[in-house]
């Protein structure tokens, strides 16, 4: 069966300073993936490998047996929250269009279908009331829940998010982790996280990247592997984590 | 009053008036999309460079707006490459050609033989002396626009919003974010003929942003955009007129002054 995601001996680094080296790592579809690592260790890097957005120096990425640039609809992406203009004057359903944008969609603007599509994506992530608010409007939470939509609304098989849950409360973290869970029914999730907290219950694959990236079961995970990735005692990290 | 009766009686003024709905269609239109991607100095670029092609033209006795329309497009082009290449020197490559494109401008209009009444009329625009022609010439520049525009409305959009998925979903990025500047550029061509070069960044920019003040979609933005628009350009063309004043300038004041009390009543109010 073709791997959802499938990387091999893959190096990367921004001019010369290598940012990840020796890079394997694969996975099934349905599959739940916690990436997680100190800041600056290349789990973004990793992330926009994944996607196209960089290509790898060596070694290969494939997702779904492609090459990343030419798999564009078979992944969605909720990004990094701070490199959303939070002011945009968009209106909610409007951002869910966007993701099913083309290269050749110019005219007529919306399709019914498409508009369609974009109601029950909201409805999927329980928001379907704010479809015609201003994006700036929302809260924290209720914007992630849009960038989700947008992300699902192409009906992607594997969703990336980058940090999904650093702006909102932990109530609503939980709510969010609740709506991955559901969607990795269907779908093989990534998630860069900074914290096995609630999730760890719902993944079944953990990537530590530092520099290096080494795969684990949750279980397996313990304070060697957390120290080792974070290059430093993390009993802080693992005591939040519960594992 | 004094301005209707002179606008029946003056072609030179029926032309201006003409010539500011053509300049406030324009403008709301692209000026949404300048403000709203935040390109408010590379558009500075691409208009003082559109004074170098003013001046080549003029010394080699071509339609200056010609001249302007090449040099603001190849800018637009050059520097659109320029910030999609180097990120994070950009602006200051900006800036170099921002002051190489008026230099050239300066002197090529210096050498030219005979007395240089039109480089003030470039710098600071003058509405009363557009004519039949160059109406003629905005009109098809509007129109060009708004087709374009029409096409590309929600790929604009959407690379102003989020590059990064729009690369995702396989968006041409990079040949849209030209091509949003080559209308910059063509737009700063319509404006630089009423207000001026120096001023143009000001109207391009101004009703957009009292519009995105108050409002949060993007149609609503434009069609407000092109009302204000309207608003100073005629108020501003009538003030001039009445107290003889220069008519860009007086444009210009009129969208300042409306800009920062728009932005006053916000803070205020809020």
């Amino acid at each position: 069966m073709v791997k959802a995601v499938d990387i091999k001996d893959m190096a990367f680094s921004y001019e010369k300073n290598p940012v990840l080296e020796n890079v394997n790592l694969s996975l099934d579809e349905n599959d739940f993936l916690a990436v997680i690592g100190p800041n600056g260790g290349g789990k973004t890097t990793l992330v926009k490998l994944i996607l196209g957005f960089l290509k790898p120096l060596r070694g290969s990425v494939k997702i779904f047996g492609k090459l990343p640039e030419d798999a564009g609809p078979i992944a969605g992406y909720v990004p990094q929250f701070v490199q959303i203009d939070n002011n945009f004057p968009i209106t909610v359903i409007d951002v869910v269009l966007g993701g099913l944008l083309r290269p050749l969609s110019l005219f007529p603007w919306n399709k019914r279908q498409s508009v369609e599509k974009a109601r029950s994506a909201l409805k999927s992530v329980g928001i379907e009331e704010l479809a015609k608010k201003p994006f700036g409007n929302l809260s924290g939470g209720q914007k992630q829940r849009v960038l989700i939509a947008r992300a699902v609304v192409s009906e992607p098989k594997i969703l990336v998010l980058d940090e999904p849950t650093t702006s909102v409360d932990s109530f609503i973290e939980k709510d969010i982790y609740e709506l991955l869970r559901r969607l990795n029914r269907s779908l093989t999730i990534i998630l860069v996280t900074h914290d096995l907290g609630f999730i760890s219950k719902y993944i079944n694959r953990v990537a530590c990247v530092n520099r290096h990236v080494n795969v684990h079961e949750p279980s397996d995970i313990d304070n060697n592997i957390i120290e080792e990735t974070y290059n430093s005692p993390m009993n802080l990290l693992l005591h939040h984590c519960r594992l | 009053m004094d301005f209707i009766e002179a606008l029946l009686r003056h072609n030179f003024l029926q032309n201006a008036l003409f010539a500011g709905v053509l300049a406030s269609i324009a403008c709301g239109i692209t000026g949404t999309f300048v403000v709203i991607k935040r390109i408010t100095f590379i558009s500075g670029g691409i208009a003082h460079t559109a004074l170098g092609g003013i001046g080549i033209a003029y010394y080699f006795g071509v339609d200056p707006i010609i001249g302007a329309s090449l040099s603001a497009l190849f800018a637009a082009i050059i520097l659109g490459i320029v910030t999609i290449k180097m990120n994070e020197q950009s602006d200051t490559v900006i800036g170099a050609l921002w002051a190489i494109g008026m230099a050239v401008g300066v002197i090529f209009i210096s050498i030219t033989p005979g007395y240089n009444v039109n480089l003030m009329s470039y710098l600071f625009g003058n509405i009363l002396m557009v004519s039949g022609n160059d109406l003629y010439i905005l009109f098809i520049l509007d129109i060009a626009i708004i087709i374009v525009v029409m096409f590309f409305f929600r790929q604009f959009i959407s690379i102003s919003f989020d590059e990064d998925y729009s690369k995702l979903r396989g968006l041409w990025v990079n040949t849209v974010y030209i091509l949003l500047l080559c209308l910059i550029a063509l737009t700063i061509v319509i404006l630089i003929r009423i207000v001026g070069l120096i001023l143009v960044i000001a109207l391009l920019t101004l009703p957009a942003a009292i519009s995105r003040i108050y409002l949060n979609r993007i149609v609503m933005i434009i069609i407000f955009s092109i009302i204000m628009g309207l608003l100073f350009t005629v108020s501003g063309l009538v003030l001039s007129y009445n107290s003889n004043l220069p008519a860009g300038a007086t444009i210009i004041v009129i969208a300042g002054f409306f800009y920062l009390f728009a932005l006053t009543f916000k803070k205020v109010f809020n």
